[in-house]
């Protein structure tokens, strides 16, 4: 069902101006607590060179502006990434989750991990992984040159749990005094680690691939109809096929190796935006940028601020797309999204 | 333009499916390719438009061969239209439609106010302006097909190809399809390919016919000449009689099948 167009049109204008509103009411959001016109006379006075109280100075900019853009980043970059993979596959099922790929980006990133701390091996490591899991699903799903909705995700299914697997034998490797608590805690996903130099490095990947993937939005929409089609239409299917799928892939392994395995994101946020602008991913990838971004920084807000210890924001992620992915499935029957 | 494909051959796993296969087209000509299911047909129109690769022969378009043309330049001279099956993400009609456009975008390109402009006359073009907001998924059959043919037209090619506009269709839908496929050959010039099941149709809207049998042999010529009693019985076993009748001033002619012959 999509709505009138006078909605569309308010929603947009909505999306647009959300992220910002989002992550400047969460910036006072916390234990040390600020009303929106502090947050934004300190950012200003930071802006200008005045004074600011050294303690606020420190949980605003060095505790949680990175972790708010960090969030900013990782939603809007999964959301664009399931996005894309959905018109890759032609498949409204498809997501990083369910190709494996961030799971095999997580294997990535846990192996490089364990000989490393280097952000840069990491990061390419993850890509690497992350891309092989991809390659693997798209073979293994293909019988007769043709890969069906179910099989994608049976062979998602299947890729995903060979890497799990193998992300517990580097765990169980792992030395249980230093790596083990670190790996285990960032694979339940967590913006917590957020640093400026961390983001320095992990950003360009995201921010690569979504503008990647935004040139190509309405692209993706002939990428989604079958190959003899998508050809007639006078595109080189294989050369865009290989370039959505790195971009894709990129961000989603650069999200992993920054907060560990969120899960969800890139389903529950393209098929919201769905449900108000159809299938037209001309619409689709902008609109996933600022409803994933809100989406993100919201979560893990209420993952640092509504208990007194930190929750995981995978586990919210989980909590609330799952529900969510049933009532997909039970809607729709299924079969045609 | 003319279109034509000389000595085209193609096999797969040891059967000769086309075997030598010539025919030429010219500007608003209308050629239907008749033959039993699993013949070739699809495979014939694949590889004429090179989404195929021809064993032997080769492709012709105004005497050059489409590995002499770029991507482009075939895609813009040359529109499409499969078979209508829905795909699991459902656009809308203009959406659908404005996707015919891409020919001539580059890579990054996003469609502008000249491919709104394009979309909204092609589908004015075959009569379905009030679908343009119709999601593909809730259409009928007949409607679908037109959104596809909108969507072919929207590229202004000089030639159609369509791979069995008709079949699925009722009996209304079905006229409307052909009645289409002949005003814009008549009317505006543009050349067609059509795949299709029913010898009364190639009769009804053709100029050239086409016939494949199983053994990969092909007759090709005016369509009179080429749909006849002697060369369905041979494509199809099946005798028929063709019975030509005047109704208002034109003439109809009726492809009655009488029965099987092995």
């Amino acid at each position: 069902m999509r709505m009138k167009k006078e909605y569309v049109t308010f929603l947009t204008i909505f999306f647009v101006i959300t992220p910002f509103v989002a992550a400047i009411i969460c910036l006072g959001v916390g234990r040390y607590e600020m009303t929106v016109f502090e947050t934004l006379e300190t950012i200003i006075d930071g802006m200008m060179g005045r004074e600011v109280d050294p303690t606020v100075q420190s949980v605003l900019f060095k505790v949680r502006l990175p972790r708010i853009i960090l969030a900013l980043f990782v939603g809007a970059g999964l959301a664009v990434a399931g996005t894309s993979f959905q018109a890759l596959f032609s498949n409204p099922l498809a997501t990083p989750d369910t190709l494996g790929v961030a799971t095999g980006a997580s294997f990535g990133a846990v192996l490089a991990l364990l000989f490393s701390h280097n952000s840069v091996i990491v990061q390419f490591s993850a890509l690497i992984f992350g891309l092989l899991s991809l390659l693997i699903t798209c073979l293994v799903s293909k019988l007769n040159g043709k890969s069906s909705i179910i099989m994608v995700v049976l062979s998602g299914m299947v890729v995903s749990s060979i890497f799990q697997a193998l992300v517990s034998l580097v765990k169980y490797t792992a030395d249980t005094e230093e790596k083990l608590p670190a790996i285990t805690y960032w694979l339940m996903g967590s913006m917590s680690r957020a640093t400026v130099s961390g983001l320095l490095i992990g950003a360009p990947f995201i921010v690569i691939g979504i503008v990647i993937l935004f040139t190509l939005r309405w692209r993706l929409n002939i990428l989604s109809l079958n190959e003899d089609e998508a050809k007639s239409l006078g595109v080189d299917v294989k050369k865009i096929r290989v370039l959505v799928m790195i971009a894709a892939t990129m961000v989603t392994a650069s999200c992993v190796s920054m907060c560990g395995q969120v899960g969800w994101v890139g389903l529950l946020v393209p098929h919201a935006a769905r449900m108000i602008y159809g299938s037209d991913n001309k619409k689709l990838i902008p609109a996933g940028i600022g409803m994933g971004a809100t989406f993100m920084i919201i979560i893990d807000t209420v993952a640092r601020a509504s208990i007194s210890a930190e929750i995981p924001v995978s586990i919210l992620t989980a909590l609330i797309g799952a529900p969510f992915f049933v009532l997909l499935l039970r809607k729709t029957g299924g079969a045609r999204l | 333009m003319i279109f034509s494909v000389k000595g085209g051959c193609f096999d797969y796993e040891d059967r000769q499916i086309l075997s030598y296969i010539n025919f030429s087209l010219k500007d608003s000509e209308v050629m239907t390719v008749l033959g039993p299911n699993g013949v070739g047909k699809t495979t014939l129109l694949r590889c004429m438009m090179g989404l195929l690769k021809w064993k032997q022969g080769d492709t012709f378009i105004n005497g050059k061969t489409l590995r002499q043309l770029s991507n482009t330049e075939i895609w813009r001279q040359i529109a499409y239209v499969p078979q209508s099956k829905g795909t699991a993400l459902s656009y809308t009609a203009r959406e659908m439609v404005l996707m015919g456009r891409s020919t001539g975008l580059g890579i990054f390109a996003q469609p502008g106010f000249i491919d709104y402009e394009a979309a909204d006359e092609a589908m004015e073009r075959v009569g379905i302006t009030k679908l343009a907001n119709k999601q593909c998924s809730c259409m009928s059959g007949g409607e679908l097909q037109m959104v596809l043919i909108a969507r072919a037209l929207s590229a202004n090619p000089k030639l159609l190809v369509l791979d069995e506009p008709e079949s699925n269709l009722d009996f209304k839908n079905q006229l409307i399809v052909l009645d289409t496929i002949q005003r814009l050959s008549q009317e505006e010039g543009i050349g067609a390919v059509v795949n299709t099941h029913y010898p009364a149709h190639a009769l009804k809207i053709a100029d050239k016919a086409l016939v494949l049998d199983y053994s990969g042999n092909s007759k090709f010529g005016d369509v009179k000449s080429i749909v006849n009693e002697e060369n369905m019985l041979n494509a199809f076993q099946v005798e028929v009689k063709i019975v030509d009748f005047d109704f208002e001033n034109r003439k109809h002619q009726g492809v009655i099948p009488i029965g099987i012959r092995a």
